[in-house]
């Protein structure tokens, strides 16, 4: 007989019973038990797990103060550790979704297995389904209420468990940025036709993968006056120090590092390494000023067309970067030139 | 026969087994092979030193490391042209006449350059496991393998050494098949577009080609595709070998095997007069240089696409192989065939990491509306044991950045040799999970 897990509950104040847009600005607080929605949430889980408290919170007094409820809610957590957490459903409810996604990544990074339920157009969705929570999909509205619990119970219970987590089409979560390698049992040349055919007769068919959508990054506006400013070089071109001294792979680099370039004129070849697995390095080895101008920016330097240059150049390797690991690694340099009181930085690329 | 058909009879001899002995010849599923025969066909002694010939069957314990590539065993007994043509003289239209093929049977180069490379364009180590865990998961285990394991004479640059490798496998790949010269066939078929019912949809197999020079290219009759513009093969030249493959990279190479093996030709072939009609086969490179080159691509495959009447395309790159610089080519050619009114599904590999939490695509755009995936290369398999017996080399760098290991100890290798092929071979997709 597997023992009953102990869930902790957050529902917003309106499904708490409190009232409706009135009640929206109700301060965090927890009971003991079941409440709103819990009670069929509670029936679903039956004997398996135990709801051992409710925590509500109005969803204007989320907005207005999340990093206060998130510490709140921590704390407590903290102290009842639940074997799972659930939040919601929210459906489409977009400031409760907000709130009901905030707490379950809060309560995933302190190794508390989180579910909530939403609707895909949740506001919510978009923007913790790619922090890979496991987001239910629901209906736009309370109308969809049972399905949904029925789903979240199920999914709860099995994450409490640890147990093995079917696919998102299987177990009624929202893609979440987690893709699993499996047999398909046929050939991929036999379902490209079958979906061609499908799609040419407007017949419904499923794209295998889902569409990424990348964030735009508009440009920034020009400086006033460069003469002035403090300019860096920042390259993932994987131009490194002769001999590779911090290891940085010729691909899907996960770090990066700085070198300095304190009183050189150029950079001098032998002195560097280009260790980019992506193009053909013969050139940059020849003369590394083609790959990271050096010799070009000091000229602007002593023309005064640039303020002057940062003594450390920056790099990693860009060649099968992930995407999240490039970012990280961009804040992470981003960080260290406000340090230095950067003002604008060259991108040489590859 | 007209003198400008595209009718070609394949007939295929199956081969279980390989065997050394004093006379080439085939017998029962058993190839003889005459080795110092085979090497003196075969030999290219200006610029290839040495040639070892050694046997690989399924299931042994026993390892292939450094291969380069692999080819059919094929030779065209009439019919204009050869096989692999333009490798053999003149670039005369192949695709027709009659072939004898050995089916089951796989001929691979083993090899490794002279001179030092860099970047893109270095050979990335490639292994196959006869047996065990990793066997399911690359090319080649499960066919019995002749390995030429070449070895360069002195002084000779990589450029020259990679031209008299292609030179020394196709010439194998012709004087294996020859044993069956005399032979009737055991098994044949005849491929012809043959005309259809009107309202079939036509289709046709829009193959993205990778090249960026030496060690990472591709060669259509006889020459390498950089400026390559978009142009249609008849599936039947691409089952002569019309692609032979100079692309050393990993996972995403397209081989020589899997260009005149095509999971697509073949699968169109099938389908041709049943549920669609097979127009042909669209080829052009990927790995343009600009942006707006690669949209320029795009656009010109697309409209050789929509000359030859396409309704529908299916498009690959590198056999499935959409890695990063390519995925952006091939996003603007789903593109351009959708704004010309063709109905576009493309095969694709996904990046990222073991857990899969990365993304896994590094382009799309919105007309990538019917992808299949071919799982993910970051997917892990499990760590094969030691082998009793390597053919190739005694040490491997899986990773361009560790140290080199024994050959022969156990190995854990994300991506074994032709695993994207192989993949979409047996069926391997990934999901959202």
């Amino acid at each position: 007989m597997t023992q009953s897990l102990r869930v902790v509950h957050f529902i917003n104040a309106f499904y708490g019973g409190m009232g409706g847009e009135e009640a929206a600005q109700t301060p965090v607080q927890i009971q003991d038990g079941v409440a709103g929605p819990g009670r069929l949430l509670a029936q679903r889980l039956g004997d398996q797990a135990e709801i051992v408290a409710t925590i509500i919170c109005g969803d204007g007094y989320f907005s207005a103060y999340e990093d206060e409820v998130a510490d709140w809610v921590m704390t407590r957590l903290q102290a009842l550790r639940p074997d799972v957490f659930i939040a919601g459903p929210a459906f489409r409810s977009g400031r409760y979704g907000l709130s009901c996604g905030r707490l379950c990544l809060e309560a995933e990074r302190a190794g508390i297995p989180a579910v909530t339920g939403m609707h895909v157009e949740n506001p919510g969705s978009d923007l913790y389904r790619g922090e890979h929570l496991y987001i239910v999909a629901t209906e736009a509205s309370a109308v969809g209420m049972s399905q949904a619990i029925e789903r979240i119970a199920a999914l709860a219970l099995k994450r409490g468990r640890s147990e093995a987590i079917g696919t998102a089409a299987a177990e009624g979560f929202l893609p979440r940025a987690v893709r699993r390698t499996v047999p398909s049992g046929r050939p991929a040349a036999e379902r490209a036709v079958e979906m061609a055919l499908r799609k040419w007769r407007q017949e419904p068919y499923t794209s295998e993968i889902t569409i990424e959508t990348f964030e735009v990054i508009p440009p920034p506006s020009p400086l006033p006056d460069l003469s002035t400013t403090l300019c860096a070089i920042v390259t993932e071109s994987g131009l490194v120090r002769t001999g590779n001294p911090d290891r940085l792979p010729s691909a899907g680099a996960t770090h990066w590092a700085a070198y300095s370039i304190a009183g050189m004129h150029r950079l001098v070849p032998g002195e560097w390494d280009a260790v980019h697995g992506g193009f053909d390095n013969t050139a940059a080895l020849q003369d590394p000023n083609r790959v990271v101008p050096l010799d070009a920016l000091r000229d602007l330097e002593r023309q005064g067309k640039i303020g002057r240059l940062l003594d450390e150049l920056f790099v990693t390797v860009g060649n099968m970067g992930s995407l999240n690991a490039m970012k990280r690694i961009g804040a992470e340099i981003a960080a260290v030139l406000q340090q230095r009181g950067v003002g604008a930085v060259i991108v040489p690329a590859t | 026969m007209m003198p400008g058909d595209f009718s070609l009879d394949v007939n295929d001899f199956a081969i279980h087994r390989l065997v050394f002995a004093s006379q080439t010849q085939y017998q029962h599923g058993t190839l003889s092979i005459e080795r110092e025969a085979l090497l003196a066909a075969i030999a290219e002694p200006q610029i290839v030193s040495n040639i070892e010939v050694h046997l690989a069957h399924p299931g042994e314990s026993c390892r292939i490391v450094h291969v380069l590539d692999a080819v059919e065993s094929m030779v065209k007994l009439s019919g204009r042209s050869t096989v692999y043509p333009g490798h053999f003289g003149s670039a005369i239209p192949a695709g027709s006449g009659r072939n004898h093929r050995l089916q089951g049977l796989a001929l691979l180069v083993s090899a490794e350059f002279p001179e030092p490379t860099s970047g893109a364009l270095s050979p990335h180590e490639s292994i196959v496991d006869m047996s065990g865990p990793a066997a399911p998961y690359c090319a080649f285990s499960d066919t019995a393998n002749v390995v030429l394991v070449c070895h360069p004479a002195p002084s000779v640059t990589n450029a020259e050494f990679d031209a008299g490798l292609h030179r020394v496998k196709l010439k194998a790949a012709v004087y294996l098949a020859q044993a069956t010269a005399a032979l009737a066939p055991e098994t044949w078929q005849t491929y012809a577009l043959t005309p259809t019912e009107p309202e079939l949809p036509r289709v046709v197999f829009v193959d993205q080609l990778h090249q960026q020079g030496l060690m990472a290219q591709t060669f259509l009759y006889g020459k390498h595709t950089q400026g390559l513009e978009p142009t249609l093969l008849h599936p039947n030249e691409m089952l002569d070998g019309a692609l032979v493959n100079g692309n050393y990279r990993q996972p995403g190479r397209a081989i020589t095997y899997a260009h005149s093996q095509s999971y697509m030709v073949r699968e169109l072939y099938r389908r041709h007069g049943v549920d669609i009609h097979f127009r042909g086969v669209v080829i052009g490179r990927g790995w343009q240089e600009t942006q707006f080159l690669k949209e320029r691509q795009g656009w010109m495959m697309a409209r050789v696409a929509r000359l030859c009447g396409a309704d529908v395309a299916i498009i690959t790159a590198d056999v499935g192989g959409t890695g990063g610089n390519n995925t952006i080519d091939f996003m603007q050619t789903i593109k351009a065939c959708e704004h010309m009114g063709i109905r576009t599904v493309a095969i694709m590999q996904e990046s990222g990491n073991p857990d899969g939490s990365e993304p896994t695509v590094v382009d799309h755009v919105p007309e990538a509306d019917a992808l299949v995936s071919v799982g993910g290369i970051g997917w892990r398999i499990p760590a094969a044991p030691a082998v009793e017996r390597v053919i190739g080399g005694e040490t491997v760098r899986p990773n361009l950045a560790d140290e080199p290991q024994d050959a022969s100890g156990p190995l854990d290798v994300g991506c074994w040799y032709g695993a994207i092929w192989k993949r979409s071979e047996i069926g391997l997709s990934a999901v959202d999970a």
